[in-house]
């Protein structure tokens, strides 16, 4: 795709970061996994955000590989239903998931967001997926809110890593989201780009 | 009226102030037109000739009914723009609406005008930023691409984003989320009307 970007030094200096793999889920999850155990600090606490209203089953493969463990948390929403969820999943017990409930659920879950941001701990943001997302919202809004979770994610810091996935979208639309980040991170391609 | 002149500077931050009362006008306008290019209404009907795309907020005296059917809302003539409430009384709990009590104090008047023009500029920039990320992506999938094409749409889009992460800095989360997010519905500022 057309991004100008790679990976090493960029995503290093880098304060959100689009990972494009084929498939979200394992994929882009173990992907996620790696660039954050080659980050420098690794992060102290990180934040999963998952569109589809369930954590994924895979959040805890990778997270042992992280020296030293970062503190995890999970904000759910699940955007297609607008419903609230009437039981709180218990994940393993060492990742507490917030469900976002509300009749505005992504304004909800921006807000909750920034202000999980505004902690003065090392952050880094797991979003699960652009593409579930955009199941939710049209593509301008999407593109809208993803700016100003980006800008807080800057502003605070923290680094955040955005999945999509490359099977979904148009060459046209990778290109498109790709503008509104500081590095692009492909996987799954012949040849694995990143390490 | 300079109003004409500063049209001409082709500017999107005009205040469009819809007050019947005289003296209420001219004070609402004296403390606007040092920052902004104001135009005035003393009807809907002069508030509706005066709105177009230049205006980003508009200042509505809610206790005169007669502006609150045509003005009161996000949009008129197509044109969207944000909007400030003169009010009797305290504002009511919302954070985020731009309210002001009478009497009216000018450095209060200014300041819920300026966070409101940053809300209309973010809004500007976020759909400009939006369009030509798609221009570019366009071009950049075309296999008959100009590389000078390619460079400048690149160069415009760097610009331009510079402009957008300043801006969508001088928010805050709720300001932010919502211009991106749009008013879906929960806006109160239609119940406000009725007297709540």
């Amino acid at each position: 795709m057309n991004s100008g970007s790679d990976s090493g030094p960029a995503v290093d200096d880098a304060s959100n970061v689009l990972l494009v793999a084929p498939g979200v889920g394992d994929t882009a999850d173990q992907l996620c996994g790696r660039l954050l155990a080659a980050a420098d600090p690794v992060p102290e606490h990180v934040i999963l955000v998952t569109v589809t209203g369930s954590p994924p089953a895979t959040f805890a493969s990778w997270r042992d590989r992280l020296d030293p463990t970062p503190s995890f948390s999970t904000l759910a929403v699940d955007c297609l239903s607008r419903s609230a969820a009437s039981e709180r999943a218990q994940s393993d017990g060492t990742a507490p998931v917030e469900y976002v409930d509300s009749t505005t659920p992504v304004r909800e879950l921006g807000e909750r967001l920034s202000a999980h941001l505004s902690e003065a701990e090392e952050t880094a943001v797991c979003f699960d997926s652009i593409t579930a997302f955009q199941t939710c919202m049209d593509r301008e809004t999407t593109f809208e809110f993803l700016h100003v979770l980006g800008s807080r994610i800057r502003d605070s810091g923290a680094t955040g890593y955005y999945y999509i996935d490359r099977t979904v979208h148009d060459e046209e639309t990778l290109t498109l989201y790709a503008a509104l980040f500081d590095a692009v991170v492909e996987t799954g391609t012949e040849q694995d780009e990143f390490g | 009226m300079s109003n004409a002149a500063f049209d001409a500077l082709s500017t999107s931050d005009v205040v469009l102030v819809c007050v019947a009362d005289d003296d209420l006008r001219q004070s609402v306008t004296t403390a606007l037109r040092t920052e902004w290019p104001v135009r005035t209404a003393h009807d809907s009907e002069t508030a509706l000739t005066s709105l177009d795309d230049a205006v980003s907020v508009v200042v509505v005296d809610l206790s005169e009914e007669r502006f609150v059917q045509t003005l009161w809302r996000e949009d008129a003539n197509g044109v969207s723009f944000e909007r400030a409430a003169l009010i009797e009384g305290p504002p009511p709990d919302l954070d985020h609406a731009g309210y002001v009590s009478k009497p009216v104090s000018a450095p209060a008047l200014r300041e819920t005008v300026d966070r409101l023009q940053r809300r209309a500029e973010y809004d500007r920039l976020l759909g400009q930023y939006y369009s030509l990320a798609n221009r570019y992506a366009d071009t950049a999938s075309d296999p008959q691409q100009d590389p000078d094409d390619l460079a400048r749409l690149k160069e415009r889009l760097f610009t331009l984003r510079k402009r957008l992460d300043t801006v969508a800095d001088s928010l805050d989360d709720v300001d932010a989320f919502d211009v991106a997010l749009g008013s879906d519905g929960e806006d109160t500022f239609d119940d406000f009307s009725t007297d709540e």
